[in-house]
């Protein structure tokens, strides 16, 4: 877990200076940033969150989400 | 460009996960780290389909150009990752009522699941991008 913190510390400057990263690369490395850093187990709130992100996987997809067929 | 974003891995997470064993009344109430490890791995898998099938959808036909398996995959996790991240999660609250080894074993084997398709997703995303 730590050198997976160090790699991530590594490049992400080095990525932002060359202005590599697209918004949503950006976005995924912020959002990967705070996981990483997670020390202690979700609180209600945040279980609660994740289980209608995942819910709405199927009820309620991006379009990305979406399957050709079903 | 995208490629050195996806160096790192889940592998770690499920790593750990599978090493901590059945260990036991180590932990304090909310730092049992198999469970926070889930966590990380629930979020990090999510997170990395939700990019992959992003940048998937949005560059289908380069993408195509590549390998058609990688627009195969994508459908792949379109149809089973909402399943498998229920799945974990459910499993992961189920090891918290009771932490037997059962539900230890059952949580890993989810949780490998959804990290091995991130692996793939992440790998995925490289190719996209060369």
């Amino acid at each position: 877990m730590t050198s997976a913190i160090a790699i991530f510390i590594q490049y992400l400057p080095t990525l932002l200076k060359l202005g590599a990263v697209v918004p949503e690369v950006m976005e995924y490395l912020q959002k990967m940033q705070a996981t990483l850093s997670q020390s202690k187990e979700w609180d209600q709130a945040t279980e609660d969150a994740f289980n209608k992100e995942i819910a709405d996987l199927t009820s309620n997809p991006p379009e990305w989400w979406k399957p050709e067929t079903k | 460009m995208v490629s050195a974003c996806f160096v790192m891995g889940m592998s770690p997470f499920i790593l750990t996960v599978c090493t901590q064993g059945t260990t036991s009344a180590t932990y304090s109430e909310n730092h049992d780290p198999i469970v926070v490890n889930a966590e990380k791995t629930l979020r990090g898998s999510k997170d990395t389909f939700d990019i992959f099938l992003r940048l998937e959808h949005e560059n289908a036909a380069d993408a195509a150009k590549v390998s058609p398996k990688i627009h195969e995959f994508a459908e792949y996790l379109r149809q089973n990752a909402p399943g498998w991240l229920t799945r974990a999660n459910t499993l992961k609250n189920a090891y918290k009522h009771n932490r037997s080894a059962d539900n230890t074993n059952a949580l890993s084997g989810a949780l490998a699941t959804i990290s091995e398709a991130a692996d793939q997703a992440k790998d995925y995303v490289n190719q996209i991008q060369k």
